[in-house]
């Protein structure tokens, strides 16, 4: 009897053992499934991207990729990666989520993720959506960009026209007329979209001709909501790196002088001499701000104002981690400003533009909003 | 030939109205935001269109103008990357004027070299025109992200580039030297059309290839020639999307404008003038679609979706009639 038991002891630790060894050989695998921005966009999926990187290395999982050549694509990538027993799947973007969701209900034992949409609709045991509040982030960004326009005049340019992207919309809108109201100006939001289809995420040419047109009705501060069709909306600031005063369009003119005593590089300088203002981006999901910088120092002007901070790679990182800890649960993980899964990004590249009464203000905006005592509002 | 016709006239005094209306409504500042933003969205099809015209004139349909326009946009913008590498690694400000345009040439080249293939396929070994050209252009669609993928660990996007063409500021717009370029392209591509020996051969082996044999004219050659420009011009359009207005490559970046091209270079009737109004026409669209977004006037995608209608209506004849060129598409064997 006893001797059966030392037995079946020493049986169950060398079980133990090789599983131990198993698992060193066979580390938790997570595919990831890109949507059409693909994983070096500088924004939502690069941000994804690099979130699963951080888990490779600080919590040694494997991650395999998938970059779709079409949307036709992705049930297919995500299909073989349940096939072959992937540990986790996640599908960047909502467009990834009928993909996701389908392969859930098939592979039961694997764990799956969405980011930006809500798997089965949150009823399923294995498929957790990771959705933000990018609404509040925007209205910290919109406030910014209404309190230091120069013009009056901000723009948005979104990717696809979708009630995803209304969230930034209506934030930054919101934002930004509360500190026109603040300024006691009456300013103007431009808002414009790449387009309805998959493609508007990565049509950087329609990006840039969109920030052209906004800039010509006055706007010196635009916020690109548009995955690496932003990158357009980021070459055209760096291109034209200032408004003149003779541009202006009719019933536009500058009513502040901001950043008038930011340094600013020689290029500039010598470009944009006499009554000019310099136009800025704002980035989005990742932050962009040294995108801005034209001449490696961060210390002269920056043409990123700031950037939307929506931390996609925190929720990869986390749900990545869960599944490596055994604590994945199905349903929704939301993120915010209370959880800092939103905000605003403030580095060496943007802190000269940004004065400290602004930042004070949003300080004041963010303990609103998180208490719930001001409403952002999230859809048309 | 028939001098512009009274319909493309109609239609282009429709799009000034159009504008004009549109400038009472919105304000001047749209206007001239639509001006710059329609000479922009017209060059790489008026490069394309003129191209085309070229092939089709001798005999040659060409329907892979879309992937020679993607080869193009990806060989110009890799090469821009691969040089100026070495470069910025020394010092990350430093510029140089001559690098865009040998990635303007090496898109060209890359054009040329595939329409050359286009051309051996199709001339040669008398493969079918419309198969080789789709085939073509399904290639166009996967080499460069393959290629990417091996420079940049991503299928989608090139690394934006530093330098770039530097453009031409006017009015506080900045032009490429490339969109000046393809306006003047137009009257030399009519001079050489109608007013040399050589244009006047080219017609010749698109209508009657066997008549302009017996004359002695090499039917081959001409066609080799007029293929192989198509793909210069193609890829020369290409260049203009990645490193002319761009400083990238995004995968099908071209987004179909290789086919609105062929579309425009039917309703421009394969002719130069027409072809620049047919181009024009569309490239007005594509750029007023693109001011009307987000706005209350008139949905965008309805403006968007006008150059394509009209050109069903054209190619149904129920506006004026556009005549090929007799032999296009038919391999000539001697």
């Amino acid at each position: 009897m006893k001797k059966s038991v030392v037995l079946g002891i020493a049986a169950l630790g060398l079980a133990g053992v090789a599983s131990l060894a198993a698992l060193a050989q066979n580390p938790i695998r997570v595919g990831l499934a890109f949507d059409a921005g693909g994983k070096q966009d500088r924004s939502f999926n690069q941000s994804t991207y690099e979130g699963a990187q951080r888990a490779a290395k600080e919590l040694g999982v494997q991650i395999f990729d998938f970059e779709p050549a079409d949307p036709s694509q992705v049930g297919s990538g995500i299909r073989k990666f349940a096939e072959e027993g992937f540990d986790l799947v996640i599908g960047v973007g909502f467009a990834n989520n009928p993909a996701i969701t389908q392969a859930a209900k098939e592979f039961t034992d694997v764990k799956f993720a969405v980011i930006d949409d809500v798997p089965g609709e949150g009823k399923l045991p294995n498929a957790v959506g990771l959705v933000f509040r990018e609404h509040e982030g925007s209205f910290l960004v919109g406030y910014i960009a209404g309190s230091l326009s120069n013009t009056g005049v901000v723009g948005f340019v979104g990717g696809m026209d979708i009630p995803l992207i209304h969230k930034f919309e209506q934030g930054y809108k919101a934002g930004a007329e509360r500190a026109f109201a603040a300024r006691g100006i009456k300013g103007k939001v431009l808002i414009n979209y790449v387009g309805t289809t998959p493609a508007a995420w990565n049509d950087p040419g329609k990006g840039k001709e969109l920030a052209t047109s906004q800039n010509r009705q006055g706007a010196d501060i635009i916020y690109a909501a548009a995955g690496a069709s932003g990158l357009g909306v980021k070459d055209f600031v760096l291109q034209k790196r200032c408004l003149k005063a003779s541009e202006l369009p009719a019933g536009v003119k500058f009513v502040s002088d901001n950043f008038k005593d930011v340094p600013k590089y020689a290029a500039y300088n010598q470009a944009c001499a006499g009554n000019t203002r310099p136009v800025f981006m704002i980035g989005v999901d990742a932050n962009q701000n040294y995108l801005g910088d034209t001449d490696r120092n961060p210390a002269t002007l920056n043409h990123v104002l700031t950037s939307m901070l929506k931390r996609v790679d925190q929720a990869t990182y986390s749900v990545i981690k869960n599944v490596k800890e055994g604590a994945f649960k199905g349903g929704v993980l939301e993120f915010g400003l209370s959880n800092n899964g939103v905000g605003y990004a403030l580095d060496e590249f943007n802190k000269a533009l940004i004065p400290q009464a602004v930042l004070n203000r949003l300080g004041t905006l963010r303990q609103q909003i998180i208490s719930g005592a001001l409403k952002v509002p999230s859809a048309r | 030939m028939k001098r512009l016709s009274p319909f493309m006239i109609g239609f282009l005094v429709v799009a000034a109205i159009a504008v004009v209306v549109l400038g009472m409504r919105v304000e001047s500042a749209i206007l001239i935001a639509l001006f710059f933003s329609t000479l922009r969205q017209t060059t790489p099809l008026l490069l394309t269109a003129l191209g085309g015209m070229f092939s089709e004139r001798s005999g040659v349909v060409n329907i892979a103008l879309e992937g020679m326009i993607l080869f193009g946009a990806a060989a110009a913008a890799i090469s821009v990357e691969r040089l100026e590498a070495p470069m910025l690694a020394a010092d990350p400000l430093a510029r140089s004027a001559w690098i865009p345009w040998v990635g303007v040439l090496v898109g060209m080249l890359m054009g040329g070299l595939v329409a050359t293939v286009y051309a051996i396929a199709v001339i040669r070994y008398r493969a079918e025109q419309i198969v080789t050209g789709t085939a073509i252009n399904l290639l166009a669609a996967g080499a460069p992200p393959v290629l990417m993928q091996a420079l940049y660990n991503t299928t989608t996007n090139s690394k934006e580039v530093e330098n770039r063409l530097i453009n031409i500021p006017i009015a506080g717009e900045s032009i490429s030297p490339l969109v000046f370029l393809a306006f003047l392209l137009v009257p030399l591509c009519w001079w050489v059309m109608f007013k040399t020996p050589w244009g006047l051969r080219l017609r010749a082996v698109g209508e009657q290839p066997e008549a302009a044999d017996t004359m002695g004219i090499n039917v081959y050659r001409m066609r080799y020639t007029a293929v192989i420009l198509s793909g210069l011009l193609a890829g020369l359009a290409g260049a203009y999307l990645s490193v002319g207005f761009l400083n990238q490559f995004v995968k099908n970046m071209s987004a179909g404008q290789g086919f609105i091209a062929l579309a425009a270079l039917i309703f421009g009737k394969w002719h130069p003038l027409g072809v620049l109004g047919a181009t024009l026409l569309f490239g007005f669209f594509r750029a007023l679609a693109i001011q009307l977004q987000g706005g209350e006037v008139m949905p965008s995608v309805v403006v968007e979706a006008i150059p394509y209608v009209l050109t069903i209506l054209v190619l149904a004849g129920f506006i004026g009639r556009s005549r090929p060129p007799a032999a296009v598409g038919k391999p000539y064997e001697k």
